[in-house]
């Protein structure tokens, strides 16, 4: 996500990006590739959602699922945490 | 806010709240960690020929123990699991089946590998990794019949342990992949590579989905990009589509469009291309690509003659691209 804003920013400071029409700025095709892909705003994909985490926490101690730790591939945002 | 995490396993990328689970709907934060909601809880386990996942060049006629748990990071609207593969973890009764056990079954009904298929194993890569680590040590091979949407990161762990792969191209075109998969074009393609460069032994399946993705010049491209990408020797595997989920308004792939793709993919220069879905007597034959003697020759998923040896046509000698022993 920094590496996002910093892009941006660089984008829009540095590329000519030109204010649009009344108050839209369009951007350049790669940011605008970056914050699609960056971004939870994919309309054609399935959304997340928010899990009910009673069930899930019932279903986790009956075994029905598991609360395996998926710490491989995961990144923590420690500077809120 | 506080806790939030960032999944990095496949292109979606998703930032979670506590509480909130991805896009594949298996993987969840629970406070601040992410969990796999299906570790060690497959929904379907089955023996299956391995010319059902289908791969035609890896150890044929041998029987592979078949897993899946429930998720998917796309939801296809043709998809032909999708019981099981846009089901969210509670909503489908699942084994209790650690890697120990999975690994005991396959050897206990006599399988040479396990393949992890019907959904996406991508979403449940610490499962698939911690299985596949463990059926190595003990003879048996791995086998991933994926979508191939996953990043290069997490894949290029995992292919050190996975011996074949079968995966989806499901289009060559971008805004397929988003208007019919919910996913994108370029992370399925660099999996491709990927798998090839790292060793796995590689076939290709298109599900050819009549007036979707059945055009005569995108069937060109997707074979091209095979030729040219992953070499002749990849076999391609053309699909019959058959209504399924939220596609059952068009028809059966006609039988003749997949013959034709298929001639036009060898008159390409690909040297295996096959007819999967549909009774055909050329689509399911393996030739040598010298001198066109029929090597392998299967009814349905059973293999009736094998004329392989070393490796190499029993005929002319010429090697045949595939792990046949």
């Amino acid at each position: 996500m920094i590496l996002t804003l910093v892009l941006m920013t660089w984008a829009l400071l540095f590329t000519g990006s030109r204010p649009e029409g009344e108050g839209t700025v369009r951007l350049p095709a790669v940011i605008e590739h970056i914050m699609a892909l960056a971004g939870d705003e994919r309309p054609w994909a399935r959304p997340i959602e928010a899990a009910d985490m009673e069930l899930m926490e019932e279903l986790e101690e009956s075994g029905w699922t598991t609360f395996h730790a998926a710490e491989w591939w995961v990144k923590k945002d420690e500077d809120e945490r | 806010m506080s806790g939030r995490v960032q999944c990095v396993l496949c292109p979606h990328m998703c930032v979670l709240d506590p509480g909130q689970r991805g896009r594949c709907t298996v993987r969840l934060n629970v406070e601040g960690e992410l969990v796999s909601l299906v570790y060690g809880r497959p929904v379907a386990v089955n023996v299956d020929p391995v010319e059902k996942k289908p791969l035609f060049h890896f150890l044929p006629g041998s029987d592979v123990f078949s897993i899946a748990t429930a998720g998917c990071n796309l939801r296809c609207r043709f998809c032909q699991n999708w019981e099981i593969s846009q089901a969210a973890p509670e909503d489908v009764a699942p084994y209790d089946l650690p890697p120990e056990a999975v690994v005991d079954s396959a050897l206990e009904y006599g399988c040479r590998a396990i393949a992890y298929t019907y959904t996406e194993p991508m979403v449940c890569i610490e499962y698939v990794r911690d299985t596949a680590v463990l059926a190595r040590e003990r003879g048996l091979a791995s086998i991933l019949v994926t979508a191939g949407y996953v990043n290069p990161g997490p894949l290029m762990e995992l292919a050190e342990y996975v011996d074949a792969a079968n995966v989806d191209l499901k289009s060559i075109s971008d805004s397929y992949y988003r208007d019919v998969c919910g996913g994108t074009l370029a992370p399925v393609l660099d999996t491709l590579r990927i798998l090839k460069d790292s060793g796995t032994w590689v076939e290709v399946t298109n599900l050819v989905v009549p007036t979707l993705n059945d055009g005569k010049e995108e069937l060109e491209e997707l074979a091209g990009w095979v030729l040219d990408n992953l070499g002749p020797d990849t076999p391609l595997h053309f699909s019959r589509f058959f209504p399924m989920y939220r596609l059952t308004d068009l028809p059966p792939t006609p039988i003749e469009t997949l013959a034709e793709a298929r001639e036009t993919a060898l008159g390409m220069g690909l040297h295996h291309v096959y007819v999967g879905n549909a009774v055909t007597t050329d689509g399911m034959v393996t030739r040598c690509p010298a001198c066109g003697a029929e090597l392998v020759v299967r009814e349905g998923y059973l293999v009736t003659r094998m004329d392989i040896q070393d490796s190499a046509c029993s005929h002319c000698s010429e090697p045949v691209a595939g792990i046949w022993e």
